[in-house]
Protein backbone atom coordinates (compact mmCIF):
# COMPACT_ATOMS: atom_id res chain seq x y z
CA UNK A 1 0.00 0.00 0.00
CA UNK A 2 2.57 2.53 1.19
CA UNK A 3 5.54 1.58 -1.59
CA UNK A 4 8.80 3.10 -1.64
CA UNK A 5 8.30 5.24 -4.51
CA UNK A 6 5.58 6.85 -1.54
CA UNK A 7 7.81 6.98 1.13
CA UNK A 8 10.30 9.01 -0.71
CA UNK A 9 8.23 11.61 -2.31
CA UNK A 10 6.20 11.79 0.84
CA UNK A 11 9.87 12.78 2.52
CA UNK A 12 10.88 15.40 -0.57
CA UNK A 13 7.58 16.66 -0.96
CA UNK A 14 7.70 17.95 3.23
CA UNK A 15 11.24 19.27 3.08
CA UNK A 16 10.32 21.07 -0.23
CA UNK A 17 6.97 22.46 1.57
CA UNK A 18 8.94 23.55 4.83
CA UNK A 19 11.53 25.50 3.24
CA UNK A 20 9.14 27.38 0.81
CA UNK A 21 7.07 28.21 3.89
CA UNK A 22 10.40 29.30 5.38
CA UNK A 23 11.10 31.16 2.55
CA UNK A 24 7.87 32.97 1.49
CA UNK A 25 7.38 33.74 5.12
CA UNK A 26 11.07 35.75 5.79
CA UNK A 27 10.39 37.03 2.02
CA UNK A 28 6.58 38.66 3.29
CA UNK A 29 8.36 39.61 6.31
CA UNK A 30 11.07 41.37 4.66
CA UNK A 31 7.97 43.20 2.57
CA UNK A 32 5.40 43.67 5.06
CA UNK A 33 7.42 44.08 8.29
CA UNK A 34 11.03 45.45 7.80
CA UNK A 35 10.23 47.60 4.71
CA UNK A 36 7.43 50.13 6.68
CA UNK A 37 9.55 49.56 9.70
CA UNK A 38 12.46 51.14 8.44
CA UNK A 39 10.71 53.99 7.23
CA UNK A 40 9.64 55.02 10.67
CA UNK A 41 13.27 54.16 13.00
CA UNK A 42 16.18 56.29 13.38
CA UNK A 43 19.44 55.87 11.87
CA UNK A 44 21.09 53.98 15.15
CA UNK A 45 18.23 51.64 15.24
CA UNK A 46 18.58 50.99 11.58
CA UNK A 47 22.09 50.48 11.77
CA UNK A 48 21.46 47.74 14.64
CA UNK A 49 18.82 45.86 13.11
CA UNK A 50 20.94 46.07 9.39
CA UNK A 51 24.22 44.47 11.74
CA UNK A 52 22.57 42.09 13.87
CA UNK A 53 18.91 41.22 12.12
CA UNK A 54 18.84 41.52 8.88
CA UNK A 55 22.26 38.90 8.45
CA UNK A 56 20.17 36.10 9.98
CA UNK A 57 17.22 36.61 8.39
CA UNK A 58 18.77 36.69 4.83
CA UNK A 59 21.04 33.91 5.31
CA UNK A 60 17.90 31.61 6.25
CA UNK A 61 16.36 33.41 3.62
CA UNK A 62 18.71 32.23 0.91
CA UNK A 63 19.18 28.74 1.95
CA UNK A 64 15.83 28.00 2.42
CA UNK A 65 15.18 29.24 -1.21
CA UNK A 66 17.91 27.15 -2.51
CA UNK A 67 16.90 24.53 -0.49
CA UNK A 68 12.97 24.77 -2.37
CA UNK A 69 14.54 24.61 -5.38
CA UNK A 70 16.81 21.27 -4.94
CA UNK A 71 14.22 19.82 -3.53
CA UNK A 72 11.43 21.09 -5.98
CA UNK A 73 13.85 19.67 -8.87
CA UNK A 74 14.33 16.10 -6.95
CA UNK A 75 10.67 15.94 -6.65
CA UNK A 76 9.88 16.14 -9.96
CA UNK A 77 12.73 13.56 -11.18
CA UNK A 78 11.31 11.06 -8.51
CA UNK A 79 7.78 11.57 -9.82
CA UNK A 80 9.12 10.69 -13.70
CA UNK A 81 11.10 8.03 -12.77
CA UNK A 82 7.91 6.44 -10.56
CA UNK A 83 5.73 6.77 -13.52
CA UNK A 84 8.68 5.25 -15.63
CA UNK A 85 8.98 2.06 -13.21
CA UNK A 86 5.65 1.31 -13.21
CA UNK A 87 5.57 1.23 -17.77
CA UNK A 88 2.44 4.03 -17.25
CA UNK A 89 1.19 5.12 -20.44
CA UNK A 90 2.24 8.53 -20.54
CA UNK A 91 5.57 9.71 -19.58
CA UNK A 92 5.22 12.44 -16.00
CA UNK A 93 6.08 15.27 -18.42
CA UNK A 94 3.08 15.40 -20.49
CA UNK A 95 0.70 15.02 -17.87
CA UNK A 96 -1.59 18.32 -16.88
CA UNK A 97 0.30 18.22 -13.08
CA UNK A 98 3.41 18.69 -14.83
CA UNK A 99 2.01 21.30 -17.15
CA UNK A 100 1.23 23.21 -13.87
CA UNK A 101 4.16 22.41 -11.82
CA UNK A 102 6.15 23.91 -14.70
CA UNK A 103 5.05 26.92 -14.81
CA UNK A 104 5.08 27.64 -11.01
CA UNK A 105 8.69 26.08 -10.63
CA UNK A 106 9.79 28.20 -13.41
CA UNK A 107 8.61 30.84 -11.64
CA UNK A 108 9.74 29.92 -8.17
CA UNK A 109 13.34 29.41 -10.57
CA UNK A 110 12.75 33.47 -11.23
CA UNK A 111 12.38 34.16 -7.63
CA UNK A 112 15.49 32.11 -6.74
CA UNK A 113 17.65 33.96 -9.36
CA UNK A 114 16.51 37.27 -8.10
CA UNK A 115 17.36 36.25 -4.36
CA UNK A 116 20.67 34.65 -5.13
CA UNK A 117 21.71 37.43 -7.86
CA UNK A 118 20.35 40.49 -7.00
CA UNK A 119 19.03 40.48 -3.30
CA UNK A 120 21.40 38.72 -1.82
CA UNK A 121 24.74 40.72 -3.28
CA UNK A 122 22.79 44.09 -3.11
CA UNK A 123 22.36 43.81 0.82
CA UNK A 124 25.45 42.03 1.53
CA UNK A 125 27.19 45.27 0.08
CA UNK A 126 24.71 47.13 2.10
CA UNK A 127 25.54 45.16 5.21
CA UNK A 128 29.14 45.77 5.18
CA UNK A 129 28.85 49.28 4.23
CA UNK A 130 26.54 50.15 7.48
CA UNK A 131 28.72 48.36 9.29
CA UNK A 132 31.65 50.21 8.64
CA UNK A 133 29.51 53.26 9.00
CA UNK A 134 28.36 52.49 12.76
CA UNK A 135 31.72 50.67 13.89
CA UNK A 136 34.72 52.87 12.03
CA UNK A 137 32.45 56.20 11.39
CA UNK A 138 33.05 55.35 7.68
CA UNK A 139 30.86 57.55 5.10
CA UNK A 140 28.06 55.87 3.98
CA UNK A 141 29.56 55.54 -0.31
CA UNK A 142 27.48 57.22 -2.49
CA UNK A 143 25.77 54.13 -4.16
CA UNK A 144 24.06 52.42 -0.59
CA UNK A 145 20.72 53.93 -1.65
CA UNK A 146 21.44 52.42 -5.16
CA UNK A 147 21.89 48.74 -3.14
CA UNK A 148 19.13 49.10 -1.66
CA UNK A 149 16.69 49.96 -3.88
CA UNK A 150 17.71 47.37 -6.37
CA UNK A 151 17.45 44.33 -3.66
CA UNK A 152 13.79 46.11 -2.67
CA UNK A 153 12.39 45.92 -6.12
CA UNK A 154 13.64 42.34 -6.46
CA UNK A 155 12.05 41.77 -3.32
CA UNK A 156 8.90 43.17 -4.58
CA UNK A 157 8.77 41.85 -7.59
CA UNK A 158 9.11 38.25 -5.30
CA UNK A 159 5.55 38.82 -3.72
CA UNK A 160 4.12 39.59 -7.27
CA UNK A 161 5.54 36.31 -8.18
CA UNK A 162 4.66 34.60 -5.24
CA UNK A 163 0.95 34.49 -5.90
CA UNK A 164 0.85 33.01 -9.47
CA UNK A 165 3.28 30.74 -8.10
CA UNK A 166 1.19 29.38 -5.37
CA UNK A 167 -1.70 28.97 -7.22
CA UNK A 168 0.42 26.66 -9.84
CA UNK A 169 1.69 24.54 -7.46
CA UNK A 170 -1.29 24.13 -4.98
CA UNK A 171 -3.76 23.73 -8.42
CA UNK A 172 -0.87 21.18 -9.64
CA UNK A 173 -2.64 18.80 -7.21
CA UNK A 174 -6.05 19.82 -6.91
CA UNK A 175 -7.26 21.90 -10.14
CA UNK A 176 -5.05 20.92 -12.99
CA UNK A 177 -7.74 18.34 -14.89
CA UNK A 178 -9.75 21.25 -14.99
CA UNK A 179 -7.47 24.31 -15.57
CA UNK A 180 -5.84 22.33 -18.63
CA UNK A 181 -9.09 21.11 -19.84
CA UNK B 1 7.88 58.26 -0.24
CA UNK B 2 4.48 56.85 -0.80
CA UNK B 3 3.13 54.89 1.62
CA UNK B 4 4.54 51.51 2.17
CA UNK B 5 1.01 50.05 2.70
CA UNK B 6 -0.22 50.97 -0.45
CA UNK B 7 2.70 49.90 -2.23
CA UNK B 8 2.17 46.43 -0.74
CA UNK B 9 -1.18 46.51 -1.74
CA UNK B 10 -0.29 47.97 -5.21
CA UNK B 11 2.13 44.76 -5.44
CA UNK B 12 -0.24 41.85 -4.19
CA UNK B 13 -3.52 43.40 -6.83
CA UNK B 14 -0.57 42.79 -9.52
CA UNK B 15 0.23 39.82 -8.20
CA UNK B 16 -3.23 38.60 -8.94
CA UNK B 17 -3.93 40.70 -11.99
CA UNK B 18 -0.49 38.93 -13.30
CA UNK B 19 -2.39 34.76 -11.94
CA UNK B 20 -5.78 35.77 -14.12
CA UNK B 21 -4.01 36.54 -17.19
CA UNK B 22 -1.67 33.89 -17.17
CA UNK B 23 -4.87 31.60 -16.27
CA UNK B 24 -6.64 33.33 -19.08
CA UNK B 25 -4.10 32.69 -21.47
CA UNK B 26 -3.87 29.29 -20.60
CA UNK B 27 -7.93 29.14 -21.05
CA UNK B 28 -7.30 30.61 -24.31
CA UNK B 29 -4.60 28.32 -25.81
CA UNK B 30 -6.39 25.24 -24.31
CA UNK B 31 -9.76 26.21 -25.84
CA UNK B 32 -8.30 27.18 -29.17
Amino acid sequence: MFDEWDTWQAIVRFIHIISGVLWIGILYYFNLVQVPAFAKMDAAARGSVVMHLVPRALFLFRYSALSTIVFGIVWIVLRALELEDQNAATSYFATDPFKSIIIGGGLGIIMFLNVWAIIWPNQKKVIAATTATVTEGTAAPADQPKWARQAFLASRTNVLLSIPMLFFMISAGHLSGRLWN
Amino acid sequence: MKNPLDTIKGTLISGVVLLILIVLIIRICVEA
